[in-house]
């Protein structure tokens, strides 16, 4: 046996795995993180609540959304899902929009590896764009498919539930344009808001609440086309 | 009259539910690069497996290959970014929970102590004890990096814990692939030196079987994605790469009687016909380990990309 391998045969088997068994429990141990809950209790949780009884697929919201946002064709933050429920001769279409769910635990922000992905106090989650690296990390980890590639800047980008008009009082784009009213914004924490008090009346429920990320937008579905919505999300149809 | 405005919808239409992700090509590559790099790594440095019947020589050429394949894997990891000149980003803002960010730095670490483990053997010399032991560490947290990255997103084909299987076994299969394509069998030698990875190929065509299985099992979501492997647009991939030149052909060489499994023929043997014998042996275990190594780059891109 040479030198070289005298000096290095010192690892035997016991050491060699118990340090592939540090390795391992090093790469388990991080798949075990979550977002920290303690971001989503500082206060405000803005949210949404989507009354599919009122809404009549105008999509008057995702032209609204496009414009303030300067969303390019072919992406959206919002958009409004097509869907039939029942069957012939009872059979009816379903209008649902769909954009971010601000969830208690986004997936989104556990994955972005650079904090770029973050939830503001208020509850809204937005992207800050100058840490963005454009890894396509929370485009894989949203469920609801809410974020895509920005095609000019090469970033992710998606709903913010318009923070820059909610910072100064006024309501989301769609929300203000929506000629129904199906879409009613505001702070779910707070008893008195208007999403809150419709709450207060009536359930509403969360979409792919099997996902357990905590949805803060919420429908009024009484036909159930929440379950006949697919898997695609907001950016597939 | 139709008016023709199906072009026109398409710019405010998202596309249909294809159930492909968006990861493309790079970052299944990555993982593969990386995986099997470890794995070779982790196999070289395992105790009286391999280091003892290789000269210092041999060594520095598995280690600089091994470097090389983890530098080729960041390196697409970086190009895959739209902006791949905000890289830095990453080593800057660090967010623990990312499972990506912390793959990152593992891999840096690796790179950067690889490099010190090869200075250390140009000048034919073993690398402190220190660097060796954490080398072991990263390789083996890296070979499960990417399944527990995948494993901890929402995604139906992801959310079963077969992948966590799955991965270190396709790595050690892709490890000891890659050191047969650089070093043939022979330093891998012994009563049956190839059965351990025909052995590995069993086991990871049940666990494929089992992962597809459980994941259509669970729900709708997962079953779109199971169907569009094995019968949608990702089945000539999936039969034809991962499958037949992946698995089931390198397994069927691998288990010819009396060909490889009883491993390279001895070339000092006496009587005619050997050195043939030997080529031909040789060039089997070389051509399994390279379909071996393909499959596995096929089975990382459909597993990345079909959601």
């Amino acid at each position: 046996m040479s030198e070289h391998e005298q000096r290095t045969s010192a690892i035997d088997r016991k050491a060699f795995l118990k340090q592939v068994g540090i390795g391992v429990a090093m790469a388990t141990a991080v798949s075990r993180f979550e977002s920290d809950p303690a971001l989503a209790a500082a206060g405000q949780q803005f949210g949404m609540v989507i009354d599919l009884r009122a809404c009549f697929g105008c999509r008057a919201c995702t032209v609204a959304c496009k414009a303030e946002n300067g969303v390019p064709l072919g992406s959206f933050r919002m958009w409004t899902k097509y869907t039939e429920v029942g069957e012939y001769p009872r059979a009816t279409r379903q209008f649902l929009p769909v954009l971010c769910n601000h969830c208690d635990s986004p997936a989104c922000t556990a994955a972005c590896p650079t904090q770029a992905v973050y939830k503001a106090s208020n509850g809204i989650v937005d992207i800050a764009k100058d840490r963005c690296i454009g890894c396509k990390a929370c485009v894989e980890a949203c469920p609801y498919d809410a974020i895509y590639m920005h095609p000019q800047t090469g970033l992710a980008d998606k709903c913010n539930l318009c923070a820059h008009r909610v910072a100064e009082g006024r309501e989301p784009a769609c929300v203000q344009t929506c000629p129904a009213e199906a879409l009613i914004f505001g702070d779910l924490s707070d008893p008195n808001s208007k999403p809150a008090q419709v709450l207060a009346q009536i359930q509403g429920k969360p979409w792919k609440p099997e996902k357990g990320l905590g949805p803060n937008v919420l429908y009024i579905d009484p036909q159930g086309a929440l379950e006949q919505a697919g898997p695609g999300g907001v950016n597939r149809l | 009259m139709t008016l023709p405005l199906g072009p026109y919808l398409a710019q405010v239409t998202p596309p249909a539910w294809d159930g492909i992700g968006h990861w493309g090509w790079p970052i299944p590559t990555y993982f593969s690069l990386g995986g099997v790099s470890a794995a070779s790594m982790l196999l070289l440095q395992w105790p009286g497996l391999l280091r003892s019947r290789l000269s210092v020589a041999q060594q520095r050429q598995v280690v600089l290959v091994q470097l090389l394949a983890l530098l080729l894997g960041s390196a697409l990891l970086v190009l895959d970014l739209r902006r791949p000149e905000r890289f830095l980003l990453l080593f800057v803002n660090f967010n623990s929970a990312s499972i990506l960010a912390i793959g990152a730095r593992l891999l840096t670490g690796l790179i950067l102590i690889t490099l010190v483990r090869l200075w250390y053997l140009h000048r034919g010399q073993a690398a402190p004890r220190v660097f060796e032991w954490t080398s072991i560490g990263l390789e083996a947290a890296i070979i499960l990096y990417p399944a527990a990255l995948l494993f901890g997103m929402p995604r139906a084909a992801w959310a079963t814990p077969v992948l966590l299987l799955d991965f270190p076994v396709t790595a050690a299969i892709g490890g000891g692939a890659a050191l047969l394509l650089l070093l043939g069998s022979a330093p891998l030698g012994g009563p049956r030196p190839l059965g351990w990875l025909a052995g590995l190929l069993l086991l990871e065509i049940v666990l494929l079987a089992a992962r597809l299985g459980l994941v259509a099992a669970v729900s709708a979501e997962g079953s779109k994605s199971v169907a569009a492997v094995v019968g949608g647009p990702y089945a000539p991939v999936f039969w034809g790469a991962q499958v037949v030149a992946g698995l089931v052909l390198p397994l069927t060489l691998l288990v010819w009687p009396g060909v490889v499994l009883s491993g390279e023929a001895d070339p000092s043997a006496d009587g005619p016909g050997v050195p043939r014998r030997a080529s031909a042996t040789g060039w089997r275990v070389r051509g399994s380990a390279a379909l071996i190594l393909l499959g596995l780059v096929a089975s990382k891109l459909l597993v990345v990309n079909a959601i």
